[in-house]
């Protein structure tokens, strides 16, 4: 450790495991504190880290009882293969019976998991990771390397039918090292990548697997049951490597309508519900025994245009400036989302990213200076066509509000509401007006890549800036803090003046949990702590 | 309900009347309908919506997707001045929803039912009327359609062109159009193979004759009075679909998907009007439409049940 | 009568493979695919395509319909598009709770309803007769959800009895505690049965009670409800079963609200799922064993209208 005072929660990983190892076997505070100054940290902050070590294994999970957990919309397209996993429903049981290389954190670094160590070289275009040993699978095999091969390289390669190959398209190979090291050799730098790792889709798999009618993982639970669209069901894996798996039985499933899950939820019937409506917030705080769930995220809605339809005409720009000028953001965060969420600005990067630029003016309502870049074109009347679905909470509500103030200027929109199914696949990206929902991700830049770099398959604007995929790029390799800041605020700066998306609003990850339920996480990237709790969850009146 | 195809094959009953076909004389009684006073409750309350429908969108205070209270952000605001039947999930009026609504509900569902009987009416009177294989080639298509649950026929039909006023039109009514169309033909052919439809065959008067001077004098009570029916089941129809998020599409106001999004203020809303205004409205329609169905159809025959 | 029965059943057949045609046509006019829907977000074009491939996509049209006839025929219903879970593994989890859920319904909801109609019909014009018709009016009027919504405000909420949502497994459970794991939608689709069952059965029997004969009865001087129980209601039984018969092939095919509803999956939301993910081979299959079942359900009613009325097995 290093001489500053150090704290419980920021201890370098292989430190607070030593730490909580001697306060488990009953170390004294003297002895603690004596091995803590003798590394260099003064008595007070030693004996502080001793107290919340000590809290920390008071609040020590218990065994037993079981669980039910409430997603939202499953189907039989649920699935137990990490490449295609889609909803949220996937995400958490991928945790369940799952691990991979990387566990992401609260504040959406990285911890070790299946990887114990974690190198890169200087420009890190090398990364290199050390697997932990003594891992076994569900059916007894032990976690070698050929796994790990095997996982990755399937989302390698243009056939790879993995929903998250863009994240790692810039490793050219995946080599073994030894039986329990890998390599990933990169064509272009990539500081990111452990933290792409941690991410839903790369899941470890035992080599060679191909039937995902169960799974056989690391993770802490085992499959009981697993019917797509019906439930799922794990039992404690008694082997497992780490801290986890406390319940006798994790159920989980998903209730579709959102009334009925408030009401199984109310009810009792489960114990947790994904994507409380924001509008139910006050009856859950206030029902006993029953709490909401959220967490500060950068998801968020949008409403963007194909700027390379309708002719590639200046006057278009006019257009975009116009509807974002028309969006009704107070009312979408303070009346729909119920301020569980933060005003958007027309760029994806919100308070919950670390990249952050906070001197981005925020753009207002302002129906009048709309109407006047509306004049600047020759639509006047006639009504624009935009396509909506409900995709996420306040999705379709966006385009409803921007109608409703166009209207009081003259301006007209045709909203055309149109279903869930199929809009990913036939209508986003397709049509030239269309909204969409975006998760989280873990990074600025993984955020802006996916959807604004000009090669990105997400690129719902087609928005072609070099100058803005050369910064993107170029900031993945830069360590001088100030530099970085500034080159981020340009990047976001570009997006808000030049891309002509309306994105009004951010919203948190809001889900509803009962008292008894311990061992929450708070990862931001999804619902359920970021699809993170499986591990830790237990019942505190087991 | 909403998504039960109600039909009948080869027996003489239809749905609400107590009429027995043995019983008819070759020509119907012809005395003028008098309305009991059951009938004029039902009357009176369907002509009160009919003329909300007609002149609601003048008449109410708000346009359907105003706010009152713009700064407010609240929802489900109990009644008060300036909203009096209080608000909805999203803040507008519930009383200006509600008159919008209802020449939405009733004109869709009464254009859908038009088009279900005429379309129904027509192709099974002439299944009955016609030769066996023309009536096997209709029965059949039409049993086809009919085993397969309107619920999906709807998400097929939205999936494919979108949900717009014509298409829901459309869809239910021709999706009704299939019981229609077996009511129409059982009845068709219990009046075909009568005693004095075979005589004036034998008398030798064409297929139109028949048509107009037997069947349909015959066959149009108990067609009416199932048209009623049939008028509350597309309603019911197209608030499920709504429930599935396929009916009527926002910021249009029907009392079905008014129900439909109101849900959650039964369990966190400050008033319930919102809900239950609808939900009252849908019932007292089709209440009053069915008691004005009962009365026509008691007014037509069975007397001697009366008379017990 | 064997003869109209074999016929019907003939009928019943072509029906089925008609229904299997348009079913196939419907959603081939659907846009976007079950590649496209799988894939999702994330898909290129070369995805997708290869991905169509697999799946059989890329073949002409006719070819898919008729392999996936060929398998059907053979009892192989395939693979579904969405999952590649084969399709009776899909229906062998959901098919119990539909069949639970229906023959439950039926068992309870179908003779009280009868009862309550015959009974109107034994006393029409009564205070009973009026109260009983204004309600089951009013019990159509109710969307489905609409009455669920109210039961488990009722029940669960204020009274404190049942669940929200149907709460795990109903495998291995006894008769009375799948009453209780299904009990609010079996209480939800007997209300949206009810009001058209006891309308039929009272306008069956109120029909049949102005024939001749039973005027003859009456002159004769028999007491009413043996008039009614004796020689009334086996006439009306014709009437009564096919209603019956509808009303059973909704509970297996149309109740989606109420499957979605109170969250448990069941033949109804699969088969619209299907639809949602342009799963043809699920659809397919799906909808031809509703279509079985229809055609099997109205066969039943035919007979029992045949034994019960012979002038019917006289066709003209």
């Amino acid at each position: 450790m290093k001489r500053n005072d150090p704290k419980f929660g920021q201890l370098g990983y292989s430190d607070s495991e030593i730490l909580n190892h001697m306060v488990k076997r009953g170390a004294s505070r003297r002895q603690v504190m004596g091995w803590m100054m003798a590394a260099g940290a003064t008595a007070t902050a030693a004996g502080t880290v001793f107290g919340t070590a000590s809290e920390a294994w008071a609040n020590t999970p218990k065994r037993g009882g079981k669980l039910i957990f409430a997603g939202d919309q499953h189907g039989p397209n649920d699935t137990l293969d990490p490449a295609l996993f889609t909803s949220a429903v996937d995400y958490f049981r991928g945790r369940m019976f799952y691990g991979s290389l990387t566990r992401l954190t609260d504040s959406l670094g990285y911890e070790p998991e299946l990887a114990e160590e974690v190198l890169s070289n200087d420009n890190a275009t090398v990364w290199t990771f050390k697997l932990r040993k003594g891992v076994e699978w569900h059916d007894g095999k032990s976690f070698t390397a050929d796994d790990v091969i095997y996982s990755m390289n399937r989302h390698m390669g243009a056939d790879s039918v993995s929903n998250a190959s863009s994240l790692v398209s810039m490793i050219d190979a995946w080599e073994k090292v030894n039986d329990h090291e890998v390599r990933a050799v990169l064509s272009s730098p990539n500081a990111d990548l452990p933290i792409a790792l941690g991410t839903f889709h790369f899941k470890i798999l035992q080599d060679g697997t191909t039937d995902f009618s169960t799974a056989v993982g690391t993770g802490p639970y085992r499959v009981k049951e697993f019917k797509p669209g019906v439930r799922a069901v794990g039992v404690p894996f008694e082997n497992y490597w780490g801290e986890g798996g406390y319940l006798d039985e994790l159920e989980h499933y998903g209730i579709g309508d959102s009334v009925s899950r408030l009401n199984a939820f109310l009810a009792g019937d489960v114990d947790a519900m994904a994507n409380l409506p924001p509008k139910a917030i006050d009856q859950v705080t206030g029902t006993a025994g029953r709490d909401v769930w959220s967490l500060k995220a950068g998801a968020y809605i949008n409403i963007a245009p194909r700027l390379d339809m309708g002719g590639n005409n200046s006057s278009n720009a006019h257009v975009w400036k116009a509807m974002q000028l028309l969006q009704d953001r107070e009312r979408l965060v303070r009346g729909v989302l119920k301020g569980q969420g933060s005003l958007g600005n027309d760029q994806p990067i919100n308070a919950a990213y670390f990249d952050y630029c906070a001197d981005l003016p925020q753009r207002e309502l302002d129906p009048e200076k709309a109407k006047w870049h509306w004049d600047q074109t020759d639509i006047g009347s006639t009504a624009v066509p935009v396509v909506a679905a409900e995709v996420a909470p306040g999705a379709v509500e966006q385009c409803l509000f921007m109608q409703r103030e166009a209207q009081k200027v003259g301006i007209n929109f045709d909203v055309k509401k149109v279903t869930t199914d199929g809009y990913w696949g036939a209508v986003w990206l397709v049509e030239p007006i269309a909204v969409a929902s975006w998760n989280m991700r873990p990074t600025a830049n993984i955020m802006m890549t996916l959807a604004f770099a000009p090669s990105a398959a997400w690129n719902e604007t087609r928005w072609e800036n070099e100058q803005f995929e050369q910064l993107l790029v170029e900031v993945r390799g830069v360590t001088d803090p100030d530099q970085r800041r500034q080159m981020y605020c340009d990047l976001q700066t570009m997006i808000h003046e030049e891309n002509g998306q309306a994105l009004p609003a951010h919203r948190n990850y809001v889900d509803a949990v009962a008292d008894h339920v311990g061992g929450l996480t708070h990862v931001p990237l999804n619902n359920f702590g970021g699809a993170e709790a499986p591990v830790s969850i237990y019942r505190k009146d087991a | 309900m909403s998504s039960t195809p109600a039909a009948q094959d080869h027996f003489v009953a239809p749905f609400s009347a107590d009429v027995s076909f043995d019983e008819l004389p070759d020509a119907p009684p012809t005395q003028r309908y008098r309305p009991t006073i059951v009938g004029w409750i039902g009357i009176t309350i369907t002509a009160f919506w009919v003329i909300v429908a007609v002149f609601g969108p003048w008449l109410a205070p708000y346009a359907e997707n105003d706010l009152p209270f713009p700064d407010a952000y609240e929802e489900f605001q109990v009644p008060q001045a300036g909203a009096w039947l209080g608000t909805d999930v999203e803040d507008r009026d519930v009383l200006s929803r509600i008159m919008f609504g209802a020449g939405r509900t009733l004109g869709i569902s009464f254009a859908a039912t038009l088009l279900a009987y005429f379309t129904g009416v027509v192709l099974g009177i002439g299944a009955a009327i016609s030769g066996p294989k023309v009536d096997m080639t209709l029965s059949r298509v039409n049993d086809a359609f009919l085993s397969l649950p309107t619920i999906m026929l709807g998400l097929v039909v939205v999936a494919a062109v979108g949900s717009s006023i014509p298409v829901l039109i459309l869809t239910a009514g021709l999706i009704y159009a299939t019981v229609v169309f077996r009511l129409a033909r059982a009845i068709g052919m219990e009046i075909m193979v009568s005693d004095f439809v075979e005589a004036a065959k034998v008398r030798g008067e064409g297929r139109w004759w028949i048509i107009t001077r037997e069947i349909w004098p015959n066959a149009r009570m108990p067609l009416i009075t199932d048209f009623g029916l049939r008028l509350i089941y597309v309603i019911l129809f197209i608030s499920s679909l709504s429930f599935l998020g396929l009916g009527v599409q926002p910021p249009q106001a029907d009392w079905g998907s008014m129900v439909r999004e109101n849900l959650g203020a039964l369990q966190y809303g400050d008033s319930i009007f919102a809900i239950v205004a609808p939900a009252l409205a849908i019932a007292t329609l089709t209440v009053s439409i069915n008691l004005i169905v009962d009365d026509v159809s008691a007014h037509g025959g069975g007397k001697l049940a009366k008379r017990m | 009568m064997w003869s109209l029965i074999l016929k019907r059943i003939g009928i019943g057949l072509i029906t089925v493979v008609a229904v299997s045609l348009i079913i196939f046509i419907g959603t081939k006019i659907l846009p976007g695919d079950a590649a496209q829907i799988r894939l999702g977000q994330n898909a290129t074009p070369e995805n997708v395509a290869a991905f169509r491939e697999r799946l059989g996509l890329d073949q002409p049209l006719y070819i898919q319909y008729l392999s996936w006839l060929w398998d059907f025929v053979r009892g192989d219903l395939g693979h579904s598009l969405a999952s590649d879970v084969p399709i009776t593994n899909l229906i062998a989890d959901r098919y119990l709770n539909t069949v639970y859920v229906s023959v439950l319904t039926a068992a309870i909801g179908v003779p009280v309803s009868l009862a309550l109609g015959i009974m109107a019909a034994m006393f029409p014009g009564s205070l009973y007769d009026r109260v009983l018709t204004f309600v089951s009016v009013s019990l159509v009027a109710a969307p489905e959800f609409f009455t669920a919504t109210l039961l488990v405000l009722i029940f669960v909420f204020s009274l404190g009895i049942g669940n929200a949502v149907v709460v795990g497994s109903a495998e291995g459970k006894g008769l009375f505690q799948l009453i209780a794991h299904f009990a609010l939608p079996i209480a939800t689709l007997s209300f949206v049965i009810a009001s058209q069952l006891i309308r039929m059965s009272r306008a069956a029997v109120l029909n049949v009670m102005s024939s001749p004969y039973i005027e003859m009865a009456i002159l004769k001087g028999v007491p009413r409800r043996r008039i009614i129980l004796r020689h009334a209601l086996l006439n009306a039984i014709g009437p009564i079963v096919n209603v019956v018969a509808l009303n059973l092939a909704y509970l297996v095919t149309g109740v989606i609200v109420v499957e979605v509803y109170f969250g448990y999956p069941g033949l109804a939301t699969l088969i619209v799922q299907g639809v949602q993910t342009r799963d043809f081979i699920l659809i397919q299959g799906l909808g031809m064993i509703f279509c079985l079942t229809y055609v099997i359900l109205m066969l039943i009613a035919d007979i029992a209208a045949f034994a019960s009325n012979p002038r019917l097995r006289h066709p003209k």
